[in-house]
């Protein structure tokens, strides 16, 4: 009798064990797996972006002989998809889940233009700019300093090694070189996880937890909007935008 | 901006500090750290001719020009931080540097670089000895005279040329 009891009152216990850790494991996936994904699209017909001419700089028309450059503020695929829109979370997020994320995004400048356009980041989060051209450049974002973001200006002659900064408040900055004067991008400081479109105007945010969230999109021609979207575990959040070109 | 050298210590006093209500960021920013400038050395033939290497890598030129005369290639599209055309440095006009015209101010004024304008800080690129090398050199293009010019003259040296590969002027 007595070793039925123990046996019944063991397998209980491991019973509520596992499905304890089961409960647990998926607490903890669940907020490593929550995402917001979506599309951003163009109704209308992109404005029309100036071809550059570089003819001041003989290494930059030596680099770009067999592509056409031309200015990127607005870049829309043929499916009428948005690039380098950056999604964020403005509201929602607590604690944890709006501390800087590790990686280190790398910002470059190649062939006498900025790859990417435009460089999302967190608050605080380290990101490089490096150089791959050998002609000098200098990088000079120009934040607004009542942020807290204080401008700074570096050289990047051929073969500088990489500037690693960050920043201190949330804004978007513009970029530019003052050698090239065509050359103008955009450092995107956020709080929180943050994606930026594709080519295709496609992108995910990923490392949500579960929960209820305004995210909001940014382009820097047609400003920003925002959406409510509902994040759960194994059910990522959509929300699509469509700016309206002018 | 004129020159208030009339003003007692006092005077010069009250101004900062009533300049300094103006914005919050004298209270919210801390200054940053001083640059270390190293002791000046000698001004030597090989130093000037180092100078004008470092001219060359860095590409000064590009804004300056080649002799110094404001006339880079990038010159006539430099716009300050509020959008505003500006004209960089011009080395040969005998202007007044604006950070003051010692050695050592010069050296400083392309370490730090010179905020709400393009000029750049090179503290990255251009190695504290160095930086005595392109102050000499630099010197060799203003039209005072100096030790520096006449070494200069003496030694030929010629204007950088943008187009020669790298480590060969």
């Amino acid at each position: 009798m007595k070793n039925r009891h123990n046996l019944a009152a063991f397998l209980t216990v491991a019973v509520l064990v596992c499905c304890g850790a089961l409960l647990l494991n998926q607490k903890v996936n669940a907020a490593g797996e929550g995402k917001i994904t979506g599309t951003v699209k163009l109704d209308g017909t992109a404005p029309h972006m100036k071809g550059i001419d570089m003819s001041k700089d003989p290494y930059c028309v030596k680099v770009n002989a067999n592509t056409s450059p031309h200015m990127e503020n607005v870049v829309a695929g043929s499916g009428g998809g948005l690039e380098n829109v950056v999604l964020y979370i403005s509201e929602g997020l607590s604690g944890a889940a709006a501390a800087p994320a590790t990686n280190v995004p790398v910002f470059d400048q190649k062939n006498c233009q900025y790859t990417p356009h435009v460089l999302a980041m967190d608050v605080g989060q380290t990101f490089k700019v490096t150089t791959s051209d050998q002609t000098a450049h200098n990088i000079h974002p120009n934040p607004n300093p009542m942020t807290g973001n204080i401008p700074w200006n570096q050289s990047q002659p051929p073969g500088a090694p990489p500037v690693e900064k960050s920043w201190k408040a949330p804004e978007m900055i513009e970029v530019k070189c003052n050698i090239h004067p065509w050359m103008h991008g955009w450092f995107a400081v956020v709080k929180g996880p943050y994606a930026t479109t594709d080519a295709s105007g496609n992108y995910t945010i990923n490392n949500v937890p579960p929960g209820n969230y305004t995210v909001t999109a940014w382009q820097e021609v047609y400003g920003t909007q925002t959406q409510k979207v509902t994040v759960a575990a194994g059910a990522p959040g959509k929300a699509d935008f469509t700016f309206k070109a002018k | 901006m004129p020159q208030w050298s009339t003003f007692t210590k006092q005077q010069r006093a009250d101004l900062v500090a009533w300049v300094k209500h103006f914005s919050p960021r004298f209270v919210n920013e801390k200054p940053g750290t001083p640059i270390q400038i190293p002791a000046e050395p000698e001004v030597t033939a090989d130093r000037i001719k180092a100078g004008r290497e470092v001219f060359a890598r860095v590409q000064c030129w590009k804004c300056h020009g080649v002799e110094g005369r404001a006339n880079g290639p990038s010159a006539s599209t430099l716009q300050d931080d509020l959008g505003r055309p500006i004209q960089p440095y011009n080395f040969t006009d005998g202007s007044r540097l604006k950070c003051g015209s010692t050695d050592a101010d010069i050296y400083r004024i392309f370490m730090t670089g010179l905020d709400g304008t393009p000029m750049p800080s090179f503290a990255d690129n251009i190695k504290p000895d160095e930086a005595w090398d392109l102050v000499f050199y630099l010197r060799s293009l203003m039209p005072e005279a100096s030790k520096e010019k006449a070494m200069a003259k003496q030694l030929g040296l010629k204007p950088v040329d943008p187009n020669a590969p790298a480590g060969q002027q």
